[in-house]
């Protein structure tokens, strides 16, 4: 394979990430410990999650900024929500969500970028209804899931694992997995063959928002309560996961791994702005130029073998 | 566009007219039921506060209008506001400087929005939030968390004072910037390449619009227009905080939106926005008598951008 493949966007983040973790090593003057390893995975459970849901949005031609609200409206339900409910309740209610951001974008026609900043606002203000100040409890089980060990290995890790693999077999083994693909890639293409676009679209926004739950049921057992404005970042960390692992905006392009990869990455990142006790403030100026600077470094390159004529397809999702 | 041209043509735009229509119905609905929400000076003060959310909405409606969008305007409103407090500490003394370096920051990352978007070929939903993230870290740099000084007194006199014919000067300073929106979009070559660009981007091209310029310009514009509104809001509260820019994110997109302004580009018009301004101030005075707190109104907001996006989306477009 040649080099100039493995520096496309979709490949990119893998080197990146191996440069990181190298880098990460250098400065804790050492191989990784157990531990570190450990909360690498915890770390970066809320933007795999996340990154995954809004991966599928984007891979089907969609956006969904409403991701973070989402996590916090889930978190907040299963903080307030006393008895074994509370988990399928907010699983319930992030479906529900996203359902209805699939079913206002495709049925009605909407643009999904409006539409998902007006639902976010929306979404925001029913958590804030209902836990209008971080609070609440959360069931010992759904906290010793977020954060216990089985062996030295975190149980999320095996909830992550469970999470990619059903990505992966929906994504890639499964019509409807293929027809995400399709749409995203050519919407008038896949509908002409027969494929009902609008119930993909609809799915992917839903899966979106059930992911979101799970981000939002995570939290709320990392941090014992409830919070109406924990997922406010989440976001944009959903957008940098999928565009870092190199999902392209113009939709029909996406990767699993990559995801997987940009979440590990963000985490990194993280976590050696911790270990240099730069100021922390560093971390969203990081966190805003790594998509800029690689986006524009993958750019960069195919400017040295131009290509001929300006792109004419512009970005659908607006 | 040509419709545009034609005399009162822009009441022909049935998405401006619906605006003012519903902030008016709006309002009188509001006087019907409440007492004391009918009056001359509740009417100013609506207008006024409508300002800020109208100037951050210069911005927006230039780059919806060129097919993008602007994200970045939270932290670039809230990077002004610290940077005229930080400076003048209060006093007249080097309110000039701060002027001159306020400009000069908005200028600047409107240019990189700008050539992202251009050159790097950046999704400009991407490169501004990754670029508000970017001006989030650097606000908190510079102020190291805590926000210093207050606004010099020529702020707070243009946002809280009260000119000529008993009204305030901030809807004079706001009618005057919309007078020159106005005079830019119509009479200006820049103006009609604006929109030019939106519609139809590659047919420009070829027609010899340097769209990237075009495109580069229109970020400045919008960055310089939410620092202005910045400076503006600093005036108006005496100080800067964090966080002070964050509601005109959603807002003045829903603003503009509301006003007809296409997020696919080519279409809308400035008093558009004004309206929606307008529209969206009268529901929050409304929601602010009728005391339903800070979640009632978030999703209050989400409820009617959707409602007029569907209100928008039915009407012949011309």
């Amino acid at each position: 394979m040649r080099v100039s493949r493995w520096l496309r966007n979709e490949y990119l983040i893998y080197p990146i990430l191996i440069g990181l973790l190298a880098v990460y090593v250098i400065f804790n003057r050492g191989l990784l410990s157990v531990f570190q390893i450990q909360s690498l995975i915890t770390s970066s459970a809320p933007y795999l999650l996340v990154g995954l849901g809004e991966a599928v949005v984007i891979i089907a031609g969609g956006i969904d900024l409403s991701i973070g609200y989402m996590v916090s409206l889930t978190c907040v339900v299963v903080a307030t929500t006393t008895g074994p409910l509370g988990v399928p309740l907010a699983l319930v209610v992030g479906t529900a969500a996203g359902l209805a951001n699939g079913i206002l974008i495709t049925r009605f026609r909407l643009s999904p970028l409006v539409t998902t900043l007006a639902t976010g606002s929306f979404f925001f203000g029913v958590a804030l209804h209902i836990l209008p100040t971080p609070g609440g409890s959360v069931p010992g089980w759904v906290s010793n899931l977020a954060e216990e060990n089985l062996g030295p290995i975190p149980i999320m890790a095996f909830l992550l694992i469970l999470v990619i693999v059903m990505a992966w077999v929906t994504l890639y083994r499964v019509p409807a997995g293929r027809h995400v693909f399709a749409v995203g890639d050519n919407l008038e293409g896949a509908r002409q063959s027969g494929i009902d676009d609008q119930r993909i679209r609809i799915a992917t926004y839903a899966v979106a928002g059930t992911l979101a739950g799970v981000a939002g049921i995570f939290l709320a057992g990392q941090t014992s309560s409830g919070d109406p404005n924990i997922g406010t970042p989440f976001t944009l960390n959903a957008i940098l996961v999928a565009v870092l692992g190199g999902t392209s905006l113009a939709g029909g392009v996406g990767t699993i791994g990559g995801v997987v990869a940009a979440s590990f990455v963000l985490t990194v990142i993280n976590d050696i702005i911790f270990l240099t006790n730069a100021s922390s403030y560093l971390q969203y100026i990081v966190s805003g130029g790594i998509l800029i600077g690689m986006l524009g470094v993958s750019r960069g390159l195919r400017l040295i073998r131009p290509v001929p004529a300006p792109p004419a397809k512009r970005v659908p999702g607006r | 566009m040509t419709k545009l041209r034609t005399a009162g043509g822009w009441l022909a735009y049935r998405g401006v007219g619906a605006a003012y229509a519903a902030a008016i119905v709006l309002f009188l609905v509001g006087s019907l039921f409440i007492r004391g929400f009918f009056g001359w000076g509740h009417i100013l003060a609506i207008a006024s506060t409508a300002g800020f959310v109208g100037i951050v909405g210069i911005g927006q409606t230039f780059t919806l209008i060129t097919g993008g969008i602007d994200l970045s305007v939270a932290y670039m409103l809230n990077f002004g506001a610290l940077l005229v407090t930080g400076i003048t500490l209060g006093s007249s003394h080097h309110f000039g400087l701060a002027l001159l370096v306020v400009g000069a920051v908005a200028a600047l990352t409107g240019l990189v929005n700008g050539v992202g978007i251009t050159f790097l070929k950046i999704p400009p939903l991407i490169m501004t939030l990754s670029m508000n993230s970017i001006l989030e870290g650097a606000a908190l740099l510079y102020s190291n968390g805590t926000p210093q000084g207050a606004s010099p007194p020529l702020l707070t006199a243009l946002a809280t004072g009260t000119g000529p014919l008993g009204i305030p000067w901030l809807i004079w300073f706001w009618a005057a910037v919309t007078a020159v929106v106005l005079l830019i979009f119509r009479r200006t070559v820049f103006g009609r390449w604006t929109y030019a660009t939106g519609s139809a981007p590659r047919a420009s091209w070829l027609s010899g619009i340097p769209v990237d310029r075009v495109v580069i310009l229109v970020y400045m514009v919008s960055a310089v227009a939410a620092a202005l509104a910045g400076l503006l809001l600093a005036g108006y509260s005496g100080q800067a905080y964090f966080g002070m820019g964050d509601t005109y994110q959603l807002e003045s997109v829903a603003v503009a939106v509301i006003g007809g302004t296409s997020i696919l580009g080519g279409k809308g018009s400035y008093l558009g926005t004004v309206a929606g301004a307008l529209l969206l101030t009268t529901l929050t005075s409304l929601l602010e008598v009728l005391n339903v707190g800070a979640s009632m109104e978030s999703m209050l907001y989400g409820v009617v951008i959707i409602v007029m996006m569907m209100l928008n989306r039915q009407r012949p477009t011309s």
